[in-house]
């Protein structure tokens, strides 16, 4: 048997906390140990938005100690490397900038762990150009206590790797991945900051810089509720050609801790200077830089501190994919909402998006929208009514961001939901793997 | 430098291999479990370009002479030596645990560190920069009523270790045998304690920064030292009233 502790457990939006059984195996023994039967759900970093590596029934099982390079060439003309799941973006990038390479997809946190990042089917800066991190994945090992160690790719045990790929964790412990890496010109990137008045304008403003950009995103302020709703600044990046050793940065504030603020400092009165002065900073005073790339790469490893700031509260993070066709009527029927509701949205960012939608995977051509709500502000209804409003215009939420997300929602947003059910269910019957957001959603 | 890690799957022995491996050291690795080596061995190669090879098997079984010529042949005569593998049963003790599971205990933390100790010994004392580090615990303090079998293998563990410093006094093989303090490994697993729990990597980078210098009973992390005092100090009365 493994030994087994119990454990606090929140989500990073700190809606959910549970008391779970947690075992955390450093030695590939572990297999053997195994139970044949009951409840698990793997864990890689506990960084999710939501709770989806933990949950009152299961025992989460740690993986931060399989975290070795299995196996890497570079000299190809495919670069490639095999890690165990639970090594972090961070030690990653130490290892792969200085050689000049990357991984294509990375999210905003260097603690983030690779079996994290596909257990999510995670995107990065750059999701315009080289879509989900499904795209950098080549071959997996997973083990499940009732079938075993299992390989699986495009070309064999197809179904596993479609399934395990953005399925949550819920198809076993994913052991071992095979990515694809690319070359990165420089460690160093152009940064430029260019401001836009409203939503309208950074369409617009996007669009025009779309094509030449090796990374877009934006910040929106939506504290201001009159035509300048949404104002803010367009952050286009290109890589330098210049090739003097950046500098990596070695720590970071772990984000798998409890808040260490009681209450929050933003409210209705601080998110509007907050917004004004970090609009001014990047806009007048930062409006062109040059960055080493981890820090472009990693950018919320240098802030840590403002998901503290919520205070024990916490927030909600909505994250929407608008259909390109109906984004400028949906940002029309979003600023009313915002104007109708009110509600504090502390942090707001925008990004274009490619590809196909797909199972229950955050994509799809379009527009995204990302804001950092404070629970429990402005008028109440408002989370209904973007639900609503999303459900209307074809919208999707992402299921790895948002909390309060519900069955009923994704089932109307997601037109494969019932299709996962049904082929998680032929795979596992027993549903061996589950936490409290796949119950939530009765994946 | 060529170095020889017994226990090396995991925890502290698995730190250390890390922690050489940065440090230029070629590497062979003992523990019991392949996959766990395997997956060692690839990780340092590819990150540090280090000379790493391993042999899997329980260290009970396992010849010192055996051992030293697979050293000799994989990566070249060894010129330090870390004895880390240590099993303990904290939760039994005394008549709870059988003849056999006796016998296990001292095997793994007494008998064969001394046997291989041993064996590789003519390979230390030929090298210019040659060490011998035992790995033992705090528990080894002083006697209590828990973890005794233990406490008393690794405490046979340093007493050989003391005759052997004598051994190699005005010799070039440096010798060193540590007390290690609480470590977050899966043998302390889910275990609550009033003191912290020392990473492996802290613990590993500390011996390694003592390759070069003498110690017996030395302690790692150093406050451990100063609480072992107090507790050493306590008298007798109270101590056997003590339910720790």
């Amino acid at each position: 048997m493994m030994p087994i502790d119990t454990r606090c457990f929140f989500s990073l939006d700190r809606q959910s906390e549970f008391l779970s059984k947690y075992a955390e195996p450093d030695r590939y023994s572990f297999l053997e140990k195994f139970p044949k039967t009951g409840r698990f759900i793997p864990r890689g970093s506990g960084l999710s938005y939501v709770a989806a590596s933990f949950g009152k029934d299961s025992v989460s099982v740690g993986f931060g100690k399989f975290s070795r390079i299995l196996e890497f060439n570079a000299d190809a003309k495919a670069p490639m490397i095999t890690v165990e799941a639970g090594i972090t973006l961070h030690a990653l990038h130490i290892f792969l900038c200085p050689r000049g390479l990357r991984v294509p997809v990375e999210p905003g946190h260097p603690q983030i762990s690779i079996g994290g990042c596909i257990a999510f089917n995670v995107f990065g800066k750059n999701q315009f150009k080289e879509g989900l991190f499904e795209s950098c994945v080549e071959e997996l090992e997973v083990f499940h206590p009732q079938k075993g160690v299992l390989k699986c790719s495009r070309a064999e045990n197809k179904e596993l790797f479609d399934l395990t790929i953005g399925g949550m964790g819920l198809t076993g412990v994913i052991l071992k991945a095979k990515l694809r890496l690319a070359r990165i010109p420089s460690p160093w990137l152009r940064v430029r900051n260019i401001s836009f008045r409203n939503l309208q304008h950074m369409v617009e403003v996007l669009q025009q810089v779309n094509d030449s950009a090796d990374a877009l995103n934006t910040f929106n302020d939506f504290s201001v509720f009159g035509k300048n709703m949404g104002q803010g600044f367009v952050t286009v990046s290109n890589f330098s050609d210049e090739h003097t050793p950046a500098k990596l940065l070695e720590s970071f504030h772990s984000l798998d801790r409890r808040p260490t603020q009681r209450f929050s400092y933003f409210n209705a009165l601080s998110i509007p200077v907050f917004g004004f002065a970090y609009r001014t900073w990047h806009t007048k005073f930062k409006s062109e830089e040059k960055m080493p790339f981890y820090q472009f790469n990693y950018p919320v490893a240098g802030i840590s501190f403002y998901f503290d700031w919520y205070g024990k509260k916490g927030f909600i993070e909505r994250q929407i994919l608008v259909p390109e066709a109906s984004v400028e009527k949906y940002i029309e029927k979003f600023e009313r909402l915002l104007r109708s509701y009110r509600p504090q949205v502390v942090l707001g960012s925008c990004k274009f998006f490619s590809g196909k939608q797909r199972l229950l995977h955050f994509a799809g051509r379009g527009l995204v929208i990302s804001i950092d709500v404070v629970p429990h502000t402005g008028k109440a209804g408002f989370h209904e009514a973007l639900d609503a409003l999303n459900v209307d215009m074809g919208a999707i939420d992402n299921i790895a961001k948002d909390s309060r997300i519900s069955r009923e929602l994704i089932r109307r947003e997601y037109p494969d939901y019932e299709k996962v059910r049904e082929r998680m269910a032929a795979y596992d019957p027993n549903r061996q793997f589950a936490s409290a957001l796949s119950q939530k959603l009765s994946v | 430098m060529k170095s020889v890690i017994i226990g090396a799957s995991a925890g502290l022995g698995r730190a250390l291999a890390e922690e050489l491996a940065r440090h230029g050291h070629d590497l062979f690795l003992v523990a019991s479990d392949p996959r766990d080596l395997s997956a060692i061995r690839s990780d340092l190669r590819i990150r540090y370009s280090s000379r790493v090879e391993y042999h899997a098997g329980d260290i009970r079984a396992l010849s010192g002479a055996e051992l030293r010529s697979m050293c000799n042949s994989k990566i070249g005569k060894a010129d330090c030596l870390f004895l880390v593998s240590g099993q303990s049963d904290l939760d039994r003790d005394f008549e709870k645990l059988s003849e056999d599971e006796i016998t296990r205990l001292v095997e793994v933390n007494f008998s064969a560190p001394v046997r291989i100790a041993t064996a590789f010994l003519p390979d230390l004392l030929e090298s210019r920069n040659g060490a011998l580090v035992g790995i033992g615990s705090v528990a080894q303090s002083r006697p209590r009523s828990k973890n005794t079998v233990y406490a008393a293998s690794k405490s046979a563990l340093e007493f050989f270790f003391s005759g052997l410093s004598q051994r190699l006094h005005g010799t070039k093989c440096r010798i060193q045998y540590y007390r290690v303090g609480y470590m977050k490994t899966g043998m302390t697993f889910g275990r609550r304690s009033m003191v912290p729990y020392a990473a492996p990597a802290k613990v590993a980078r500390r011996i390694v920064q003592g390759l070069k210098k003498d110690g017996i009973g030395v302690y790692v992390p150093r406050w451990w030292g100063a609480l072992m005092l107090a507790y050493k100090l306590l008298p007798g009365f109270i101590f056997r009233r003590l339910k720790i």
